[in-house]
């Protein structure tokens, strides 16, 4: 036979040849010096590989377990996220209200809901130091929306928890009186200048989330979380107080649009409760996809954050006079386009929503002085 | 009727966790090895198994399935890496850069073979890898796509990166 290069010896060495061909080559190389030397070569040098691969496997694997705790919590959050616990009553999602509880305590609003119902929660309830948009996909919505529906059984409010809602008073006042009213300079569109809007002015709002931890901890163990919250939480009270606000309506040539700005709301929590074990506990929730649970994570004060789904296609970020806002619009059922836009200008919320396309609604709030 | 569905579904689900458990950290041993980076290696099993459970393979070879698609998943990576990389410092294809990430492995032995496999082209690392976790050049090709023939030019060219440097990284 011809000599024998190194592929040919290392196909030997690996057995990945008849074993005709390897015969041949066996009573080959006793003769041949160059292909006996080139044969110990590859031989060695693949003794050596194989020996650090080993030994690179190796300490691979034992950094696994060393970290292995982490892991074993990675591996929750993993792929589990689709893995629906067997054995367990899972809860369903009669799809709002659960949803809409998980996320509320989760401050992501996520849209189970359509859309704009959760920009009106977030307009409502949520309003914080910061405005951020979280990106989530449809592919993601409609896998928590899935997670949420297998199974049976039902999770409720009340379930969760109590919510009280102080709302404050409500009272009609005339159009530019509001501004003296509510602490903050309240803006007025330009595009609107002349109209006398309907002016609605809402006193402070008091939230409160009196948590059961207990029924909370079996509905995170149903969706596969591991961490539950500790039992002192039971029945303690978290308030989110919402200053006033100002609602203004106009109504102009056929279109109607609703503005609302406010402060930014206040969170309050009793001293020794940990919110940031709460907030973990939510966020290793299987159901939550990944880059969701990346992007909640590298806020770096979720506790003063209002998060705004920008759902693809859906929202997008725009620049309200240098401040980031979020632009929705959606179709209800093709017959009109609903928009809607939020932006927080230095601790102010303003929000903005119309049956109207959103190019009208940006130059609405463009021109708002 | 209702039941009957339902069961169905249990079924599936509790299948995927079977496979999950018992895959997750062979499937994250091997690409690993593949990437060398834990973060990335993490996500492309959970991607692997995502994509187990939207599309599960229509045979029952699941495992040969999970790690055909890893693989893929872990090559298009490595690829990716190389060209950021690349872009970065034209000199990361020199053998001897560490990254910061092997700088704080104080293991040199370690350092060492993780600076040969980011030396290596991709294809050629996956092949190696996947040798040294006891596939066949059969099994190789065909998670790679890389052509049989080839297989072996491929890992012998490999395997030469091992020469001449086993003195100075230990």
């Amino acid at each position: 036979m011809k000599c024998a290069d190194r592929v040919f010896i290392q196909k030997y060495i690996d057995s990945e040849m008849d074993i005709n061909t390897m015969r041949i080559f066996d009573k080959h190389i006793i003769r041949c010096q160059k292909c006996s030397e080139l044969f110990d070569e590859v031989e060695s040098l693949n003794r050596i590989a194989e020996s650090k691969m080993k030994g690179y496997a190796a300490f691979l694997e034992k950094s696994v377990l060393k970290n292995n705790k982490l892991k074993r919590q990675k591996l929750r959050k993993g792929p589990g996220q689709f893995s629906v616990k067997s054995g367990k009553r899972l809860f369903a999602a009669k799809k709002g209200i659960a949803a809409a509880c998980i996320l509320v305590l989760l401050s992501a609003s996520i849209a189970i809901q359509p859309v704009r119902a959760v920009i009106a929660e977030t307009l409502k309830i949520f309003r914080m130091d910061e405005v951020k948009g979280i990106n989530i996909s449809l592919d993601d919505i409609n896998m928590i929306k899935k997670q949420l529906e297998q199974g049976s059984g039902d999770i409720s409010l009340d379930r969760i928890g109590r919510i009280s809602l102080v709302k404050g008073e409500r009272k009609n006042v005339a159009p530019y009186e509001a501004k003296n009213k509510v602490g903050f300079e309240v803006k007025y569109p330009a595009v609107f200048s002349g109209a006398a809007p309907h002016t609605t002015l809402m006193g402070e709002t008091t939230l409160e989330l009196n948590l059961n931890v207990k029924n909370i901890n079996e509905v995170l163990k149903s969706f596969g979380g591991e961490k539950i919250l500790p039992p002192e939480i039971d029945g303690r009270t978290v308030s989110l107080d919402i200053a006033k606000s100002v609602v203004t309506e106009y109504n102009v040539s056929g279109v109607s649009c609703e503005i609302v700005q406010t402060r930014l709301p206040v969170l309050q929590v009793p001293d020794d409760v940990d919110v940031d074990g709460i907030y973990e506990a939510f966020l290793q929730l299987p159901l939550l996809p990944d880059n969701l649970k990346r992007q909640l994570k590298s806020t770096k004060d979720w506790k003063s954050t209002i998060y705004i789904p920008l759902i693809e296609t859906k929202g997008r970020e725009v620049n309200i006079n240098g401040y980031t806002g979020y632009l929705y619009s959606d179709d209800i059922e093709g017959t009109a386009t609903k928009s809607w836009l939020i932006w927080n200008e230095n601790g102010i919320i303003r929000g903005i929503e119309s049956y109207t396309d959103p190019e009208k609604l940006l130059e609405i709030a463009l021109s708002m002085r | 009727m209702g039941d009957d569905l339902k069961a169905d579904k249990f079924n599936i689900s509790e299948l995927f966790e079977e496979y999950y458990n018992q895959y997750y950290n062979r499937v994250l041993m091997h690409i690993l090895l593949l990437t060398g980076d834990r973060q990335a290696a993490e996500d492309i099993v959970q991607e692997t198994f995502i994509k187990l459970y939207k599309g599960p393979p229509n045979h029952s070879n699941v495992a040969g399935w999970l790690m055909k698609v890893s693989t893929n998943l872990a090559y298009n990576h490595i690829r990716r890496e190389k060209k950021v990389k690349k872009m970065d410092n034209m000199q990361i294809e020199s053998d001897n850069v560490i990254s910061i990430e092997d700088a704080a492995i104080k293991n040199t032995e370690v350092r060492y073979v993780r600076s040969i496999l980011d030396g290596m082209k991709p294809r050629d690392r996956i092949c190696l890898v996947l040798k040294f976790l006891g596939y066949k050049y059969n099994e190789i090709a065909e998670i790679t796509g890389i052509r049989v023939s080839t297989i072996g030019k491929v890992i012998s060219r490999a395997i030469t990166k091992f020469k001449g440097k086993i003195e100075g990284g230990v």
